[in-house]
């Protein structure tokens, strides 16, 4: 009887963590038992793109990577080059481009963006030549490629022949390829021996005309205080210190004749820099004037 | 048999969930904490036996920082340091070319008027000014823009 009495009082216990519990279990167990495969192709390709629209690229190239392993698709191919070409992985981009040149249905497109891979490698000769070559160039988008071919001339290689480079564009974009023409044409550098004379004639003068107004009045500051100590010690009768000074003051004029040209050569890089950072936002604002493809979310 | 379930359970639960909740003993031990900043640089200060001029300029370079830049601080605004910079220049290029080289960077360096807006920033929060920038050679030259930290 006692027995019985303690099996009553474990199974209550049973009932009762059964009927608390109970909900939580049922909706366990609908979420666990379902029989839905969310690893399907179709959701493997919805979830990539969904990466690669959210400039996710690295892991929107592994689902896709994956999703090719069952099925073959171009348009996957083409974003995986896409999403390495953004990424700066541009040799990849180049092979995974190529892989597209022959009977795909984005066989103009992948042409178009393998030069568009090269030219971001930032070796514009490189570039002209596969364009002269005329081997993988496609047939569609000849005009934008002219585009790229004439800019190109800007980043390296001088000036682009002007009526070549005005005839590639239309109106609305020949405006701001003249005012980048004017500004390769005359750039505005200061010249390196100018900075040097002007310096060996007034110290600090080379560096204030390359800009740097405040190292150039240190510069005659020094130069002149150490010749000043000089010549009155030369006037007072102290020698040893006369020559030391005179010593130092020669030492601080040939380093700022020197710097001053040093000077004028950082101040053209900058130039340059400028000009090439402003020239690549232009193309990047501009889509480097590539069609715009729905696919790439861009 | 008189077997008491009720306490059989409960003690079963009690076992059960104490051995699980104390097998992780090392959530509990002792951390040992760091507060000292990390280095963001410091100069070599090696003697270099390339040649005799580098063997008596870095043996003076070591004296000079053993003797008075560590004692006296890590004043230089630049990185790298004048010291650091004679050395690099000498070895780069000649003695002639690093002695003027040192001469212009001491000049930049005792500038009182404003020069921030003419560096970028190193990430020791110095004034990045590089040797490379200063030899003359044009494919040398690297430009920074004044709004990046370099690394």
């Amino acid at each position: 009887m006692l027995l019985n009495k303690h099996f009553k009082v474990y199974y209550f216990f049973i009932a009762t963590c059964v009927i608390l519990f109970s909900p939580i279990f049922r909706v366990n167990v609908y979420s666990q038992n379902s029989n839905e495969d969310i690893f399907t192709l179709k959701n493997r390709l919805a979830f990539g793109d969904n990466l690669f629209c959210e400039q996710d690229y690295l892991r929107a190239i592994s689902e896709y990577r994956l999703f090719l392993m069952e099925e073959n698709n171009d348009t996957v191919r083409f974003k995986i080059a896409y999403a390495l070409n953004e990424m700066g992985k541009l040799d990849e981009a180049i092979d995974n481009y190529k892989g597209l040149f022959y009977n795909t249905s984005l066989t103009e497109e992948s042409r178009l963006e393998f030069f568009k891979a090269n030219f971001k490698k930032n070796n514009y000769s490189g570039f002209r030549g596969l364009v002269d070559q005329n081997v993988y160039r496609g047939d569609n988008y000849s005009t934008v490629l002219n585009k790229l071919y004439q800019i190109s001339y800007f980043l390296e290689g001088g000036l682009p022949d002007s009526s070549k480079l005005f005839s590639a564009f239309a109106e609305d974009d020949r405006d701001m390829m003249k005012m980048f023409y004017l500004k390769k044409k005359y750039p505005g550098y200061v010249s390196l021996e100018k900075a040097g004379i002007l310096s060996a004639i007034i110290p600090g003068l080379g560096k204030i005309y390359s800009d740097e107004t405040g190292d150039g009045i240190t510069a005659f500051l020094y130069t002149s205080v150490l010749g000043f100590l000089a010549y009155n010690n030369f006037i007072n009768d102290h020698p040893i210190r006369a020559w030391i000074f005179t010593g130092l003051a020669g030492y601080f004029y040939a380093a700022n004749i020197y710097g001053s040209i040093a000077a004028a050569q950082n101040y053209n890089t900058a130039i340059n820099f400028r000009f090439d950072t402003e020239l690549k936002l232009y193309l990047n604002n501009k889509k480097y004037y590539f069609p715009d493809y729905e696919f790439l979310c861009r | 048999m008189n077997i008491n379930f009720t306490k059989v359970i409960i003690i079963s639960i009690i076992i059960s969930s104490c051995s699980f909740g104390q097998n992780d003993w090392n959530k509990w031990g002792k951390a040992e904490n760091n507060y000292q900043l990390p280095v963001q640089h410091k100069n070599k200060n090696t003697i270099s036996r390339k040649n005799i001029g580098l063997l008596i300029l870095t043996s003076l370079n070591t004296t000079y920082s053993f003797f008075i830049s560590e004692l006296d601080g890590d004043n230089c605004p630049f990185y790298p340091s004048c010291s650091a910079f004679f050395i690099e220049s000498v070895e780069e290029t000649n003695l002639i070319k690093g002695f003027l080289m040192f001469g212009d960077r001491f000049t930049r360096d005792t500038n009182i008027f404003k020069r921030l807006p003419y560096y970028p920033l190193h990430i020791s929060g110095k004034l990045y000014d590089p040797v490379n920038n200063y030899k003359l050679d044009k494919n040398q030259i690297k430009y920074y823009p004044r709004d990046i930290v370099v690394k």
